[in-house]
């Protein structure tokens, strides 16, 4: 009997140990990562802002440093599938963002993706922003976006649009199942 | 080891994006033409994106339109329903939020096979109303919100039984394709 009752208990402890490995799975899922979907024929040139949802200010409030060899933060025209899964692995991407600039109520830090302080940056906060403008081929600018979740980037000062519409581009901004969208369309 | 199986399983089921979507509409009935909304949305958590036909909002399938004569509607998505179906439907609402909708008209990048909110929705229900074959009368006790049971986001039944008619919705996978069926006898 003692062996069964032991068998069972071992037997048990698997079952845990394997439930608790998938729920790590789904959380690390859920940490709401970022992808961009540029299907137009324009540039998008500005600032990518993550920040907090509950914090005053916002803070911490990150800003993507200039994703290279651009002098802004840039999406080229027709590239997709940019991923940021946190802001601690945002050189893994197909547009690479290896510094962030970090404002708190102390002032304003550079640090690089990788530090060790950006994990704990990346888990108090939320995709927030990305206020960009449109430009054409020849780099003319043609309009300005404030996408993002209003609610977020609110708390940082910025009021943002979940949908906007351009002369020359239309955008959304969107959530499915945890995960963060931005897509920028031609017009009309 | 089995329940370890077993509980990965569930997991990875749960984790799969269903694509190779169909949906079908048989009208069998020979008095009525079925008038109706067509919706998909996301099944994954929430109810959005939530998308439905827009232009015609409701979608004419004749009466005695089925497959057994060829007539059925089928809608593989939100695409190439326009190229492809008997019954096109040529824009659609597209909800994202409980705030935000925007009308997209079916060859849209937003909505096209593949981007992330084709392959974020399953067919899910209809709000139809039953007419009398080739007029603008309708029957009022032939109609309802039919589609997939148990879905908080619709509230829709998978049966609905009237003096005049019945009406179905289920779901058949064979091969790779997941078929939603609606169906008036």
């Amino acid at each position: 009997m003692w062996i069964t009752l032991i068998y069972k208990f071992i037997n048990m402890k698997k079952l845990i140990v394997s439930a608790l490995v998938l729920c790590g799975a789904f959380s690390f899922a859920q940490s709401t990562p970022l992808m961009i979907n540029n299907y137009s024929k324009l540039s998008l040139e500005g600032r990518l802002m993550a920040c907090s949802r509950i914090n005053p200010g916002g803070y911490p409030v990150a800003f993507a440093a200039p994703n290279p060899p651009y002098g802004v933060y840039t999406v080229p025209p027709l590239t997709t599938d940019v991923e940021y899964v946190t802001l601690n692995t945002s050189a893994a991407s197909l547009l690479p963002i290896l510094k962030w600039y970090v404002t708190t109520a102390g002032g304003i830090t550079t640090y690089n993706y990788n530090d060790p302080a950006m994990a704990g940056i990346s888990s108090s906060v939320e995709w927030a922003m990305y206020h960009f403008v449109t430009k054409d081929d020849l780099g003319n600018g043609v309009d300005t976006f404030m996408m993002g979740n209003p609610i977020v980037s609110n708390m940082a000062g910025f009021s943002t649009n979940l949908y906007q519409l351009g002369t020359t581009a239309e955008a959304e901004w969107f959530s499915i199942s945890g995960m963060v969208y931005l897509q920028v369309y031609d017009y009309p | 080891m089995k329940k370890i199986l077993t509980t990965v399983f569930i997991a990875a089921v749960s984790l799969i994006n269903a694509q190779n979507l169909k949906l079908i509409v048989n009208n069998y009935s020979t008095t009525f033409d079925f008038h109706g909304t067509l919706s998909a949305h996301n099944f994954g958590g929430g109810c959005y994106p939530y998308v439905t036909t827009n232009s015609p909002a409701m979608v004419v399938v004749p009466a005695d339109s089925n497959m057994s004569n060829g007539n059925e509607l089928v809608y593989a998505n939100f695409k190439d329903q326009y190229l492809n179906s008997l019954y096109p439907n040529a824009s659609w609402v597209v909800q994202l939020s409980a705030t935000t909708q925007t009308v997209r008209a079916w060859n849209h990048a937003s909505i096209a096979p593949g981007g992330v909110i084709s392959a974020n929705t399953k067919w899910s229900s209809s709000q139809f109303q039953m007419y009398y074959a080739g007029t603008s009368t309708p029957e009022p006790s032939f109609s309802g919100l039919i589609g997939e049971p148990q879905d908080p986001c619709t509230g829709a039944s998978s049966n609905i039984s009237t003096l005049y008619g019945d009406v179905e919705w289920f779901n058949i996978t064979t091969g790779n394709v997941d078929y939603s069926y609606l169906q008036i006898y």
